[in-house]
């Protein structure tokens, strides 16, 4: 046997055949729940605390705190809910959509619908004359 | 026992290198422990066996070896080998040997009764976890003697993975 610096890489038709059966979202599942579970880790140890401590804090089983940062765990949305208010850490990513009105253009009814006369552009959804900024390049819209 | 080690490059990355072993008896046909474990379990238990290659995958690519993926203690005290975690109304158990979160060698396993606390109930695990435990003190032997390094950016062991008596 030759002695080598690195160790040789491997293929195996059994394990080439076992990972051609994951799809590509059955593994970004694992990925998830194992990223999830190492965030976890991160703000318990970050917080100074034992998994056991953690486990007192947020009223649950030790073995139930090792499932979770196992990364095998399927969170429900309240788990990972009540981990975020316990640890003070977002895992849950959610952006509200705020709708903001910068600029008022005037417009009036005519034979073909309703038309901005300004330049402006006309929020489709609203009941009112908001600009949508988020959308810059809207057209104008009229009805038929 | 003689073997060598080898490097898993389908579940490695950039979180995680990880290896397996390829015994002497194994050579012809190249097969490492884990590869036995895949073969040995697929038909009984397929979904447990492509979750554990997802798992590791994951460990090589995204989240790293972190030591809560594994149950400790599964042979000496600081000798690395570890089981990957298994739920209790899980069928298998795969024994590893971890070094850090960078490095983690796969070895076989096989299925666990749903009584079976100790590992010997199970003569098929406790030759398995037996294999591991050889192995973590043969490699902890050379990284004393510095046959085996850490490679620079310590995602990787370097030196010599064969562990043949008679070379």
């Amino acid at each position: 046997m030759n002695k080598s610096k690195r160790a040789e890489s491997h293929t195996s038709a059994a394990l080439a055949a076992l990972l051609t059966e994951i799809t590509p979202q059955e593994q970004s599942r694992m990925d998830k729940r194992m990223l999830l579970a190492v965030k976890i880790d991160d703000a318990i140890k970050a917080k100074g605390w034992s998994n056991k401590r953690f486990a007192e804090e947020i009223g649950q089983q030790p073995s139930v705190i090792s499932k979770w940062l196992s990364g095998t765990h399927n969170f429900t949305l309240d788990t990972l809910s009540d981990i975020e208010e316990k640890l003070g850490i977002e895992l849950i990513a959610l952006t509200e959509r705020v709708w903001k009105v910068t600029k008022v253009v005037e417009y009036r009814t005519v034979a073909t619908g309703a038309i901005p006369l300004s330049g402006g552009y006309f929020h489709p959804y609203s009941t009112g004359p908001a600009i949508d900024t988020t959308r810059p390049n809207k057209k104008i819209y009229s009805h038929a | 026992m003689n073997y060598r080690i080898v490097k898993l490059s389908a579940l490695s990355g950039v979180r995680a290198t990880i290896y397996s072993v390829v015994l002497e008896e194994d050579e012809a046909t190249q097969a490492t422990l884990y590869d036995r474990f895949i073969m040995e379990n697929i038909s009984e238990y397929k979904e447990e066996v492509k979750n554990i290659a997802m798992t590791l995958r994951a460990i090589g690519n995204r989240a790293g070896a972190n030591d809560n993926f594994f149950k400790e203690w599964e042979g000496k005290p600081g000798d690395g080998v570890c089981a990957l975690y298994d739920d209790p109304e899980k069928n298998l158990r795969l024994y590893c040997i971890r070094f850090g979160r960078t490095v983690l060698i796969v070895g076989g396993g096989g299925p666990k009764a749903k009584h079976m606390q100790a590992l010997q109930e199970s003569e098929k695990l406790t030759d398995e976890n037996n294999y591991m435990r050889t192995i973590s003190k043969e490699i902890a032997a050379r990284i004393r003697e510095k046959e085996i390094t850490w490679s620079e950016d310590q995602m990787e062991l370097e030196g010599d993975f064969n562990f043949y008596e008679h070379e």
